[in-house]
């Protein structure tokens, strides 16, 4: 039974992961804790379930049009928005994105009310057995589209020129910009890039778990104790953090009941602040640069 | 080639510079002297375009500087290698490098640029994939001008290159603006190390409290009383 806890959170850690690089990614570039990350991924599911039932479209199918409409949404909010707090007094950036988080999780309450919304798929039950384990195919796709999603980052964030200049500016913001970088295009690129990873993940989760409103801060939750569980800024802390937090999820909730896996994960997060305060792979003091 | 005129700068209630006026030519070392607080780096930011509040009028090649934003100037040919080396840390020396590179005209030409780069500083091609943040004092102040050169720079600025060097390391570093110049690139170094930069440069302005003082030929200022016994202390 732990062999297939332990799988299937590895499976739904995957998700997260994209969750996460994208909240890391934001932060270490613009040094903002984004708390409308969240309700970037409600959007996304709410976005794949009105295309499921106004057009019949399946998610997967979505997964060509969900991310992009979330990375024009991000650098709309990128530029309405965070540009005009980034380096600015901590209160001042936490409370304008916890306002827009407000502001977008009371926006789809009013116009979808509170009710669980859901989309059913064919393949939503389907499972493979491999040896003594059974898989959710739509876990496992989920699972394989967030490595491949995760390989491509890491490309173009090693490879190419606008990746470059991503990573110059978390290194070194001032020293970018006598490079002849845009810094400011550099951050509508990151915000938009972190929004279209939480819209991927949102198709992804849709076919296996019902939307509402507020699920946001659920999410919001999960990716905070995975980047500070790998380290801020750090995207291979990101992605260890969400498969440990994945496992986490799983086996407490089949242990102590699925009302318990949030304080696990609290558990875990208090852990490593008293133990390990930069994280898995983070390094120390990062958080203030 | 650049144009400085009555150049007021501030952060935030405070002036810095007052009524700064400086020019350099195509071709030439200009240095700016003076001690520590003096306003030698705020110069040189406010002219890469990283300071906010300022007044006065700047040109570069007869265009304005008013709007140009500091990303663009770099692309005109602006270049700033500043003060403490400012690599990006845990990027190789080549990724180091090849940001330099960045701006559109400058990628055309970064093959040939990283030859000329390696040729002037063989040191650099044998550590090109270490690390940055792993490099001595010395080599980081090396990556960090291959870095400025990689940008196709018609105007190198300097900011207290051999701040904090051995001596020997020191003699590199003018040796190198040397070479640099010969090269083709106008240079306006900023430097506290008054006498070597004398030695190297054409021109110099001496900046006191924010302000010129005295400024005049390299020969002029290494003959006058005042700098004789202020700042080389014979």
């Amino acid at each position: 039974m732990l062999l297939q806890l332990t799988v299937s959170g590895i499976l739904l850690g995957g998700i997260y992961a994209l969750i996460a690089v994208g909240l890391t990614l934001i932060f270490g570039v613009m040094r903002i804790v984004n708390f409308t990350h969240g309700d970037l991924v409600m959007l996304g599911m709410y976005l794949t379930y009105l295309l499921y039932k106004g057009f019949g479209l399946d998610p997967y199918i979505s997964l060509f049009i969900v991310p992009l409409a979330l990375f024009l949404i991000g650098v709309l909010i990128q530029k309405l928005v965070v540009q005009r707090v980034v380096g600015r007094p901590h209160e001042v950036q936490i409370f304008a994105t916890v306002g827009l988080s407000m502001m977008l999780s009371n926006a789809v309450l009013a116009y979808f009310k509170g009710d669980y919304r859901s989309v059913q798929t064919t393949y939503s039950t389907d499972t493979i057995q491999i040896g003594p384990v059974f898989l959710g195919v739509p876990q496992i796709v989920a699972f394989g589209i967030s490595a491949v999603i995760t390989l491509v980052l890491f490309l173009f964030l090693k490879f190419t020129y606008t990746g470059k200049a991503i990573r110059a500016t978390t290194q070194n913001r001032i020293s970018a910009t006598l490079m002849g970088i845009d810094v400011r295009r550099v951050y509508t690129m990151t915000f938009a890039i972190g929004s279209a990873l939480a819209g991927i993940a949102a198709v992804l989760l849709m076919p296996l778990y019902p939307t509402y409103p507020s699920i946001g801060e659920a999410y919001l939750l999960i990716a905070f104790v995975v980047v500070v569980l790998g380290g801020l800024g750090s995207i291979p802390g990101a992605l260890v953090g969400a498969l440990i937090i994945g496992v986490v999820e799983t086996v407490s909730a089949y242990y102590l009941g699925s009302g318990w896996k949030q304080a696990a994960y609290f558990v875990i997060f208090i852990l490593v602040l008293i133990m390990r305060p930069q994280g898995l792979f983070g390094q120390r003091g990062a958080e203030q640069l | 080639m650049l144009k400085v005129e009555d150049l007021n700068v501030f952060y935030g209630d405070i002036q810095v510079l007052h009524e700064v006026s400086i020019e350099v030519r195509e071709g030439e070392i200009v240095a700016i002297l003076g001690v520590n607080a003096a306003g030698k780096t705020t110069l040189l930011n406010t002219i890469a375009g990283l300071t906010k509040k300022w007044n006065g009028t700047m040109t570069w090649m007869g265009q304005p500087l008013h709007r140009v934003p500091a990303f663009r100037r770099v692309e005109m040919g602006i270049v700033l290698v500043p003060e403490g080396r400012q690599l990006f840390p845990f990027m190789t020396v080549l990724e180091n490098l090849e940001l330099g590179a960045y701006s559109k005209a400058a990628r055309r030409e970064k093959e040939r640029s990283l030859e000329f780069v390696f040729q002037l500083l063989p040191k650099l091609y044998e550590r090109r994939h270490q690390l940055a943040g792993s490099l001595s004092g010395g080599e980081q102040q090396m990556v960090a001008i291959g870095r400025g050169l990689m940008a196709k720079p018609k105007l190198l600025m300097l900011d207290e290159p051999t701040l904090g060097l051995a001596p020997k390391i020191v003699h590199d570093v003018f040796q190198l603006i040397q070479d640099i110049r010969k090269s083709g690139v106008t240079i306006l170094l900023v430097e506290q190390n008054m006498h070597q930069s004398l030695q190297v440069a054409d021109r110099g302005y001496v900046l006191e409290n924010g302000r010129v003082t005295i400024s005049g030929s390299s020969e002029a200022l290494l003959r006058n009383p005042t700098i004789r016994e202020a700042y080389l202390g014979i």
